[in-house]
Parts: structure tokens; C-alpha cells; sequence
């Protein structure tokens, strides 16, 4: 479930309804994927789950997979 | 060396990296952390050869008092913000922030702001300052998520010797990671790490120290040059200082994976970049990365969360300025750098504009397919090569100067 909303979101933010994530998956691997893309998926992302997260926090997520273990760590119920 | 690159290599008659003494502490050190298995013996050990190499760089008391107030002060801070948990206002971290970049300004430049600048009338040399001050914006703003916060993991991560002169700026949560674990590796180590470190000496040692004659900034009559020269010299001058700059990162990051903290990377061919934001993306990445991570990033969430919609993007354009200028700026305080900083600032903003309004017709047109052709690619790096080498004379020559030479090199 949370690999399919954030499979959405992924999508909407990139402008590609192709695109498909996988945990090794990073910003080399999507050509739009540039820091300022990163931030409007960031901000997408918190606001889909309803999370506020810290410049700590984002700074430290490189994979697809850090973004899936910290919005699980802050929504448990959807790990 | 040159100017703008804080290796402080040149300037303090320090442990030179290609010295035998050098050698003998290298060697001494990751004998001592490779066989010593008790953890807190190990890292005082470590703490005894970041103290023996630092010593070789400070002069007098001064400097001594400086590195102490910032470790201290730093260590404290952590502290406090810890104490404080939840109820720590994210506008303290913030002015944190810009206090410890004012500091590293006046440090750097005692002539900037003149009599009003406490280190005006007693300059100091601290070495590394630099990268002293971005380990502490790190451990600052995330102190909270960090574990292992004890003081000596916490000096050894701020004076880690052999990223103390010019980084790569390594983050205090992979440090502690490395620091607590015995014979940490990431793969194969001692091969690849000495084959990395006989490279670094070659590029640093052997091609940029030779080169260096035949790079713009060692001619000192440049306009007086044929034309050939003059193009000779300011296209070989970014590869010099890449050789320069690398090699050294190439031998710090072997000795440092020998000793096992395989710290991060710091460029990764930046030659191959197609524009200026995948140039800076492969140069000097641990920079680029803090200043994303600590200015871009939070700046940035900023003005999307709170500015009007219709006036984000130039909000969005003067952060990227901002961010480019912080780093010219950071080299050295002169016009050449801000123009430098302005010039790589322009190209960014330029890049999002083509992206935003160009790039979608440029791809319906059917010509987005050319992006991938060969020869596109290369003359897309040429050009952006050119591009860099030509922005970096500012460095040296001052706004007039370096429009003297680009002129005399399209011949106007």
C-alpha cells in the first residue's frame, strides 16, 4: 500500500505515468528528479501521509527505500 | 596552490602529504586502529594522531584557544538543543546557522567589515576552519537524530586528520558508524584503497604540479600570448585544479578507507557534465551536498510552503543565488568571486527557465531525441566545460581582467 501511494506520487511529481520505484531507485535514476524536484515531492509526500518532516530527516534520504522507512516510522500502521 | 582552493596546503608549513614524516603517521595510524580491538583505546588513539597532526598546523596560543571555543561551544550547543527537545525553537537553529557562517567569513577575510571585524586587529589561522564549521552546522542541526554523542566520537569526527585540511565533509552519523565499529570496511579494501592512494599522488604530485605552469593562472602575461595559448591555458587551468583538488581527495579517502572510515566522495567526473547543475552535482560534492542539505533544501520548503504561488519562482531563483554565491563567496570575499557566484547562478536559473518553458516543446518537436545522440552529449560537455573554465578566471584575474581574456580569446 505504501509502495502503491508513493508509486502515485512519484508519478504526478515527475510528470510520468510509467515510471515505476523500486527501493535501490535513486535521483540518478529519474532525469527529473533534481533538488528542487526533491522538495516538491517531499512536500507531496507529507502531504498525502499528514506528516511533517525534519530538514534532519530529509537531508538524510537518498533510495526510494529511506523515504518508505521514514514515513513508516512516523505512520507505522502503513509499514 | 591555488587561489580559492582552502587546502591550506601552501599557506602553513604543516605535515605535507608527501612527506615521509606524513607516511610514518599514515602508517603508524591505521596499524593502530586495524589491530586495536577495545573501542574506547582505539578511538583515543585516534584521538592522539588527529591531535599530532593538528599540531603541526597551529601556531601559538590563539589559534589553539579558537579551536577549543569552537569544540567546546559546538559540543554545548548539542547539548542544550538536546535538553531543550520539542520545545527548542527552530528560529534558535537557524540563527545557529547564520552565526557560524558570519564566523567563518570574518575568520577567513579579518579585513571584511573592517575595525567591526573582532578578527581584524589579530588575524588568526585556523586551519580547516572551513570544514571545522560545517561539521558543526551538521552536528548542530541534527543532533537529535545522531547517536554515540560523546565527546571524544565527537572530536574525533570534528579533527578527523585526514579529512582536516580539505574535507571530503563527511557526516557525523556515517563517522559514528565507522568510528564504532573495528575494521570497518565497504568491500575490498586494502588494494583498491592503495591503488587509489598511488593515483592521487601521481594526479596531485606528478600531472597538476607539472601542468601547473602551462594553466592561465600561472602567466603572468597572459595578454601578451597567441591566441592558441591563451585557449591552451584557460581550458587546461579546470583540468589542473581538477587533477590538484582529486588527487588529494583520492589519497585522503584511501588512507581513510585503510583505516576504516570510508568517508564520501567528492567528485565524480565532472568533466562529463552536460550543464552547470550536473557539473556541480560531480564537483566537490561533499560542498555541494552540505549546502543543499543546510541551505537549499530548508530555504527552498520555505518559499513553497509560505510564498505566493505566483511568486514562488523568483523566490526559487534568488535561493539558487544565493546558494551559488555563498560558495564563491566562501573561497574568497572579492567581486571576482561574486561575479563567478552570479555567473553559475545565472546558468542554474537559465537551466530551470528551459526546463520549465522549453523543454516540453523541444520534446513534442521530436528534437528531445537528440539529447541521447553522441555528438550532442559531447558538444553539450565541451561547451559546458568551456563554460566553467572560462567563469574560474575570475578567480584570479579580477572582473576586468578575466573580460580582458575572454575577449582576446573570441578575438573582439
Amino acid at each position: 500500500m505504501l509502495q502503491e501511494d508513493l508509486q502515485k506520487i512519484f508519478r504526478q511529481v515527475f510528470e510520468d505515468e510509467s515510471l515505476v520505484i523500486n527501493d535501490e531507485m535513486t535521483a540518478k535514476d529519474v532525469e527529473k528528479w533534481d533538488s528542487l524536484s526533491h522538495i516538491t515531492l517531499i512536500l507531496e509526500v507529507e502531504k498525502f501521509f499528514g506528516l511533517k518532516l525534519k530538514n534532519s530527516e530529509i537531508a538524510r534520504l537518498k533510495r526510494v527505500a529511506d523515504l518508505k522507512k521514514l514515513v513508516a516510522k512516523h505512520k507505522p500502521d502503513l509499514a | 596552490m591555488f587561489p580559492g582552493l582552502d587546502t591550506g596546503l601552501s599557506a602553513h608549513q604543516g605535515l605535507f602529504l608527501n612527506s615521509w614524516h606524513f607516511f610514518a603517521v599514515a602508517v603508524l595510524a591505521v596499524v593502530c586502529l586495524r589491530t586495536i580491538p577495545m573501542r574506547y583505546v582505539r578511538q583515543a588513539a585516534l584521538l592522539a594522531f588527529n591531535f599530532y597532526f593538528l599540531s603541526y598546523f597551529l601556531y601559538g596560543w590563539y589559534p589553539v584557544l579558537l579551536l577549543a571555543g569552537v569544540l567546546v561551544g559546538t559540543y554545548l550547543i548539542g547539548l542544550v538543543k538536546l535538553k531543550w527537545g520539542q520545545n527548542w525553537p527552530d528560529g534558535v537553529v537557524v540563527v545557529l546557522v547564520v552565526l557560524f557562517w558570519v564566523f567563518l567569513f570574518l575568520v577567513k577575510d579579518p579585513d571584511l567589515l573592517g575595525p567591526a571585524n573582532p578578527f581584524h586587529y589579530r588575524p588568526v589561522q585556523l586551519i580547516g576552519v572551513s570544514y571545522l564549521v560545517f561539521r558543526s552546522i551538521n552536528y548542530v542541526v541534527d543532533v537529535e537524530i545522531l547517536e554515540n554523542r560523546n565527546f571524544l566520537t565527537f572530536v574525533n569526527f570534528m579533527i578527523f586528520f585526514p579529512t582536516l585540511l580539505a574535507g571530503p565533509i563527511e557526516r557525523y552519523d556515517r563517522f559514528e558508524e565507522f568510528h564504532s565499529t573495528f575494521g570497518y570496511e565497504e568491500g575490498p579494501t586494502l588494494l583498491p584503497s592503495l591503488h587509489r592512494i598511488a593515483n592521487g599522488l601521481i594526479k596531485k604530485f606528478v600531472l597538476a604540479d607539472n601542468l601547473m605552469v602551462f594553466g592561465i593562472f600561472m602567466k603572468p602575461d597572459q595578454m601578451e600570448l597567441a591566441w592558441p595559448l591563451i585557449w591552451l591555458g584557460v581550458m587546461l587551468q579546470l583540468a589542473v585544479i581538477y587533477l590538484d583538488f582529486s588527487g588529494y581527495c583520492d589519497i585522503v579517502i584511501g588512507l581513510a578507507a585503510l583505516m576504516g572510515f570510508p568517508v564520501c566522495e567528492n567528485f565524480d567526473r565532472p568533466y562529463l557534465a552536460r550543464n552547470v547543475q550536473n557539473f556541480w552535482d560531480r564537483w566537490h560534492m561533499s560542498l555541494t551536498g552540505f549546502i543543499r542539505d543546510y541551505v537549499f533544501t530548508p530555504l527552498t520548503r520555505l518559499v513553497m510552503e509560505k510564498a505566493d504561488r505566483r511568486r514562488q519562482f523568483a523566490w526559487i531563483t534568488a535561493v539558487y543565488f544565493f546558494c551559488m554565491l555563498l560558495i564563491a563567496l566562501w573561497h574568497d570575499t572579492t567581486w571576482g568571486f561574486f561575479v563567478f557566484g552570479l555567473l553559475h547562478g545565472a546558468a542554474l536559473v537559465g537551466l530551470q527557465l528551459f526546463r520549465k518553458y522549453l523543454s516540453p516543446a523541444v520534446t513534442r518537436s521530436g528534437l528531445g531525441s537528440l539529447r541521447d545522440e553522441t555528438a550532442v552529449a559531447w558538444a553539450a560537455r565541451a561547451l559546458n566545460y568551456a563554460f566553467i573554465s572560462m567563469t574560474i578566471l575570475f578567480w584570479y584575474f579580477g572582473v576586468s581582467g578575466s573580460l580582458e581574456i575572454i575577449k582576446s580569446m573570441v578575438k573582439l
